[in-house]
């Protein structure tokens, strides 16, 4: 279960909120809970630490240094020696794709190549994602005709209508639309309205005062200069944060692309593949820790710069029919 | 400033990575066996696949470079002088659709299902070449190196002809590897005429002056002398290596599922002999070692012999092989201390198992490891091992290195040959829609790979046999390693089984009968498809296992084409 | 004068009709292929019989009958067992501990402005590198760990079938607690501290703040996990395909795991595969939409009101 949300609303920083802090503040139940969160806090981060330094322990399968170093001499510790992995993972980190046109030679997709894949994946589904949520909650929250009513409601019926085992019919679909196996195909298929920063962007839209475009069009703007000179700059901060959030979920996501994109393997698809088939080289605990690491940087860059956007502006609301 | 540092050091983080990366990569890796290959247009592209298993790419790089070098001046299209081979090394298998809209023309594969690729119009009429002489070699044929059960199943009977439209490829079996100096040095060898009775060190050699026992082919001073041959003996010996702290047997946890279900297989053929064997393929026969279990666990066999045919070859999962096996490799699953500790364990790889093995005893921390689970490929899939430990040692080297192919026990000392079960389902082929104008390329270049001499290349390369009757003599042996040399003997002196016939049940429903997945079961009510996996991870007898495959494959048996 | 005002009115609705149908002609087409398109052509598939040499089809109701005595078949029961314990796990554990601790955050006791963070980072690290990462920790260095501190010899926790679930659980439990945490606290963020102050004020501090006051008031996010996670009863995979690919042992399939996995395969198979995977995808709908509109009715009808 990951990010999810519905209604809008900020979130008061800590400082804000350290006002509301009760006075009896250590009572034996909440010193047991911090050292619960501490302990909590603590055993991610003794996986990370783990893997990290195991991404730096000798992982050439068949050298007596991998032995010493990592498998069976030392499995937990530190390095004795560190290695530098990464530049043999970036070499030989390499997956099988399908060949595009489907007749060729399986082809070999490196790191560089998957990195691109990648970037084009998740900036072009996350974007055309976003933009149409944020259209058709726009449409559907300031233009009160009844069909407006009728997106509403469908988008909450999907939401809590499950439909399982569609994937099949999905990727046949796919295939008879030429968009199977194409990273603009992905884009297609994620531009749709269904989710619940739907609902985000539809509060949003409903609780702007009407004030601002009543303005704009005494003076004579068109919808769609209302649309992107007066209303996207009001939403520009939450349409960035529900970017944001679509991207990295889309970054991390493997299992799209390992259905559908099987001659575009992505980072995420990639670390899949080495993580369970034996690439040559790759099948050791440090190898594959090094191509996890790899990948985790990225976004762990991506979440320290932006955490207070991403931790802040959007909260999780109820789902009134 | 604290958040200026953090970005500035995980920047810095990334940027280091992404530069080593891109700029360190280190002098010794290793290198991938799919280069990319640039078209040159001046000579005519021949596209061929290779699967890049256990065989590696390196025998198929050689057989390229002196096809192209023999033929730099022909011209097969107008414009173009010579013959440009473009391989794909892959370990990805390919069937019937996939075959035909892929590039590649010539196939080297395995897990093959002929005649379903056939049906499928997958393969193009090869029987030209197979059955005539190879213009490479004076008088002999492809076909005269096949045994009499390959030309059977690889020649396709139609309108009263026999059609080639595939030719076996290499031989792959498997089994355990032994290192033959740690035997040698702790005298892990049977002692000829030793009293069972007697205390469990008793029934090993001592010192050089005790004579070992006649091993599982019964006949003194051969290779196999002292080894294992019965079910009982490995047990005793796998006590016995134990007894000194060290580990009888090591295979890998993340594919032992598949792996010592083959091993199982191998055990299931080796006791029942190559003709008990076979009527599981050809589905006719009379089989007389039928039974069942008592109570006590004891196989009962029938009062009279069961005739197989097609409408009831299932009965042969009442064979007494197979309940013999599983009651033995039962008891290996459960001991712990005849396996690697890692047996189980699910990141723990084949090259990791090849590598524990390789190094038990030689790297300073880990006690010996007396066998090695793995199939007769598996030096090819070491060579990282191999090279780094000669570094250290010559005789540690793939060259120097004493290893040997151990003939597997039965569950009695039996006058009965061994048996190499060849279970791969590897290939030549051609695809049919290869254009008519190159055909005589494609099949060119198979009689090229296909002669004694590329043959015994292919073997001098892999350590491995070809699927075919060839010559190795005395210098060609000399460059093989102990292991290859071990194979090749053991191959030589066994019975070799290829698991196909031309049965029609058996080519119709081809994926039934595969080395790892052949002996599927019904435990309380769920169907099960590794012997080995169950029996480590359930409590179930072999009693249970062996009446769950019977009441499996009766079943099963109705839906079959 | 007034003509011409209703005239201008007339145009700019006409203006607004004609924006609005282009803004939603998109989603609507995109919506009509890639759902109503997608879930029709999923029950056209499950009627029918494929045949892949001539690829031609014909209609058949066999798959039903095949899927649903395979769905009675002991794998598929296991299946069914653990997909439901999956969710009851998640709700007895996640429920409890997310609002506990989420109440600490929304405190903002000592170190909440660091715990948000650090809490907030198994949802944007990908499962595959998460659990890689914790597949290893477990299964390489752990049974070290133990056997070197301890002088315990035990099995790999994923490897031991007596342990496999419940650390493939524990896992599942232990990612989510942070965002379930998050979750909680930031809906409770959004409580007036008006409300809060009144409520000190008449008396309510403690645990009686949080049962009268928050708990209602962060209701509607419980039942979002209440209906979300019983509407995925059947596609939740657990990170079962992280922690093992395409091989993960039967007794932990959980049927979302099997659904995903058996799609894949299906893509190699050719369109023949697909008719009985609908069928069975079709058979479990039936089950998971009354299940998850009931609960929502009974969430409706036992539930607090946020007003």
């Amino acid at each position: 279960m990951k990010m999810k949300s519905g209604t809008i609303g900020q979130v008061p920083t800590i400082n804000q909120k350290k006002s509301r802090g009760s006075k009896s503040r250590f009572t034996l139940l909440t010193v047991l809970m911090l050292v619960v969160l501490i302990v909590y806090s603590l055993s991610l981060f003794a996986l990370f630490f783990y893997g990290f330094i195991t991404a730096f322990k000798c992982g050439k399968v068949g050298t007596l240094e991998y032995r010493l170093e990592y498998y069976p001499g030392n499995l937990y510790g530190l390095p004795k020696t560190w290695y530098w992995n990464f530049g043999f993972v970036f070499k030989n980190f390499v997956v099988e794709g399908t060949d595009p046109m489907g007749v060729g030679a399986p082809v070999k997709v490196g790191m560089v190549q998957m990195f691109g894949n990648s970037i084009l994946y998740s900036l072009g589904c996350s974007f055309c994602n976003t933009f149409v949520m944020c259209l058709t909650a726009y449409g559907c929250a300031r233009f009160p005709y009844k069909f407006s009513k009728i997106i509403h409601t469908t988008v909450i019926i999907v939401m809590i209508v499950p439909i399982v085992g569609n994937a099949p019919a999905e990727l046949e679909m796919a295939i008879r639309f030429g968009l199977y196996n194409q990273i603009w195909g992905m884009w297609i298929m994620r531009a749709n309205f269904l989710g619940m920063y739907f609902l985000v962007f539809y509060d949003i839209f409903k609780s702007l005062p009407t004030a601002y475009t009543e303005a704009a069009k005494i003076d004579g703007a068109g919808n769609w200069a209302i649309l992107f000179r007066v209303i996207f700059p009001l939403i520009a901060n939450t349409f960035l944060t529900v970017l944001l959030i679509t991207f990295i979920t889309s970054w991390n996501d493997y299992q799209i692309p390992f259905l559908y994109l099987p001659s575009y393997p992505t980072v995420a698809y990639g670390l899949f593949t080495v993580v369970n088939s034996k690439i040559k080289g790759m099948e050791t605990t440090p190898m594959r820790l090094a191509a996890a690491i790899i990948m985790l940087i990225p976004i762990l860059i991506v979440f320290l710069c932006t955490q207070k956007r991403l931790l802040g502006n959007l909260t999780v609301g109820g789902v009134k029919g | 400033m604290k958040k200026m540092m953090k970005k500035t050091f995980c920047g810095a983080f990334a940027l280091a990575i992404a530069c080593g990366a891109f700029g360190c990569a280190s002098p010794n890796d290793i290198g991938n066996s799919n280069t990319q290959i640039q078209v040159d247009e001046k000579r005519t592209q021949l596209y061929v696949f290779n699967f890049d298993g256990g065989y590696g790419a390196e025998w198929m790089s050689t057989a390229i470079a002196e096809y192209e070098k023999l033929h730099a001046e022909d011209v097969y299209e107008e414009g173009k002088v010579g013959v440009q081979i473009i391989p794909t090394h892959t370990k990805k298998t390919r069937e019937g659709a996939e075959i035909l809209s892929n590039r590649e023309e010539v196939y080297f594969t395995e897990a093959v299902q002929y005649y379903q690729s056939i049906n499928d119009g997958a393969f193009a009429d090869i029987t030209d070449i197979v059955v005539k002489a190879n213009v490479y070699e004076q008088e002999k044929t492809i076909e005269s190196k096949m045994t009499q059960e390959q030309k059977d199943y690889f020649g396709y009977k139609k309108d009263g002809k026999t059609i080639y439209y595939g030719i076996p490829h290499y031989s792959g079996a498997f089994g355990l590897v032994y290192d033959i100096d740690l035997f040698d040095e702790k005298g892990f060898y049977f002692k000829d005429g030793y009293n069972p009775s007697d205390a469990l060190e008793e029934h090993f050699i001592y010192d050089v002056n005790d004579k070992k026992s006649a091993g599982p082919d019964g006949v003194k001073d051969t290779s196999d002398d002292g080894l294992p041959a019965t079910y009982t003996e490995f047990i005793e010996l796998c006590d016995y290596i134990s007894s000194i702290g060290l580990t009888p047997i090591c295979w890998s946890g993340a594919n032992y599922s598949g792996y010592i279900s083959m091993l199982y297989n191998q055990l299931v053929v080796n006791d029942a002999g190559l003709e008990d064997s076979l009527m599981m393929y050809s589905m006719e026969g009379t089989a007389d070692k039928l039974g069942v279990v008592n109570e006590n666990g004891e196989f009962v066999r029938d009062a009279n012999p069961t005739t197989i045919t097609a409408d009831n070859a299932y009965e042969l999962y009442r064979h007494e092989s197979k309940y013999k096996a599983l009651e033995f490799l039962r008891k290996i699953i459960k001991t712990e201390k005849y396996l690697n500790e890692t047996a189980f364990t699910n990141t723990h790889e084949h090259t990791t198992a090849q590598d524990d093995f390789l190094w038990s005893g030689k790297d300073g921390m880990t006690k010996s490891m007396a066998m090695l689970a793995d199939g007769v490929w598996w030096q090819s899939e070491a060579n990282e091992t191999f090279k780094a430990m000669g570094t250290q040692m010559a005789a540690w080297s793939k060259e120097n290195r004493n290893l040997g192919w151990m003939p597997l026990p039965k569950a009695e000392q039996k006058d009965q040959k061994n048996v190499y079960f060849d279970h791969l389902y590897s290939m030549c082929f051609v695809k049919k829609n290869i254009a008519s104008w190159k055909l005589p390329l494609a099949v060119d270049f198979i009689q090229f790979v296909h002669t004694d001499e590329n043959l015994k290349m292919f073997t001098k390369t892999t350590n491995t046999p070809k699927a075919y009757n060839y010559e190795m003599n005395a210098s060609d042996l000399a460059e093989l390693t102990p292991f290859g040399r071990s194979v090749l003997e053991y191959k030589q002196n066994a019975d070799v089984l290829y698991p196909f016939s031309s049965q029609a049940k058996f080519l119709n429903n081809q994926s039934m009968f595969t080395a790892g997945e052949g002996y599927k079961a019904t435990i309380d009510k769920n169907d099960v498809i590794y012997p080995s996996m169950t029996l480590h991870e359930k409590n179930v007898s072999a009693k249970t296992y062996f009446e769950g495959m019977y009441t499996y494959y009766k079943k099963a048996w109705g839906t079959l084409r | 004068m007034a003509i011409r005002k209703k005239r201008k009115g007339l145009q700019n609705n006409r203006n607004d009709l004609i924006f609005y149908c282009i803004i939603m002609a998109w989603p609507v087409l995109q919506f009509a292929v890639f759902y109503i398109g997608v879930n029709f052509n999923s029950i056209l598939i499950a009627f029918q019989d494929i045949d892949i040499v001539t690829n031609s089809y014909s209609w058949t109701a066999k798959h039903f009958v095949n899927g649903f005595e395979k769905m009675l078949s002991p794998t598929q029961l296991t299946m069914a067992k653990n997909s439901i314990l999956a969710y009851l796990i998640t709700i007895c554990t996640s429920i409890p501990l997310g609002l506990l601790f989420s109440y600490y955050i929304y405190k903002a006791m000592p170190g909440a402005g660091i715990f948000r963070v650090i809490l907030f980072m198994p949802s944007i690290v990908s499962s595959i590198i998460m659990v890689s990462m914790f597949r290893f920790f477990t299964t390489d260095a752990f049974p070290a760990m133990m056997r070197d501190f301890f002088d315990i010899t035990m099995k790999a926790p994923l490897d031991d079938k007596s342990t496999r679930f419940g650390t493939v659980m524990f896992y599942n439990i232990w990612v989510g607690f942070g965002t379930a945490v998050l979750m909680y606290s930031n809906k409770m963020s959004t409580i007036d501290p008006a409300i809060s102050e009144a409520a000190s004020i008449e008396g309510a501090k403690g645990f009686s703040e949080f049962w009268y006051i928050t708990l209602p008031l962060v209701f509607p996010t419980l039942s979002i996990f209440l209906i979300t996670g019983m509407a995925g009863l059947f596609t939740n995979q657990i990170n079962l395909f992280s922690f093992y690919g395409v091989s993960a042992p039967e007794s932990v399939q959980t049927f979302g795991y099997w659904l995903f996995r058996e799609a894949k395969r299906a893509t190699k198979d050719g369109l023949a595969g697909y008719s009985e995977l609908s069928a069975i995808g079709l058979l479990l709908t039936f089950i998971a939409v009354p299940l998850t509109l009931g609960m929502r009715m009974l969430i409706e009808k036992l539930g607090p009101s946020e007003d």
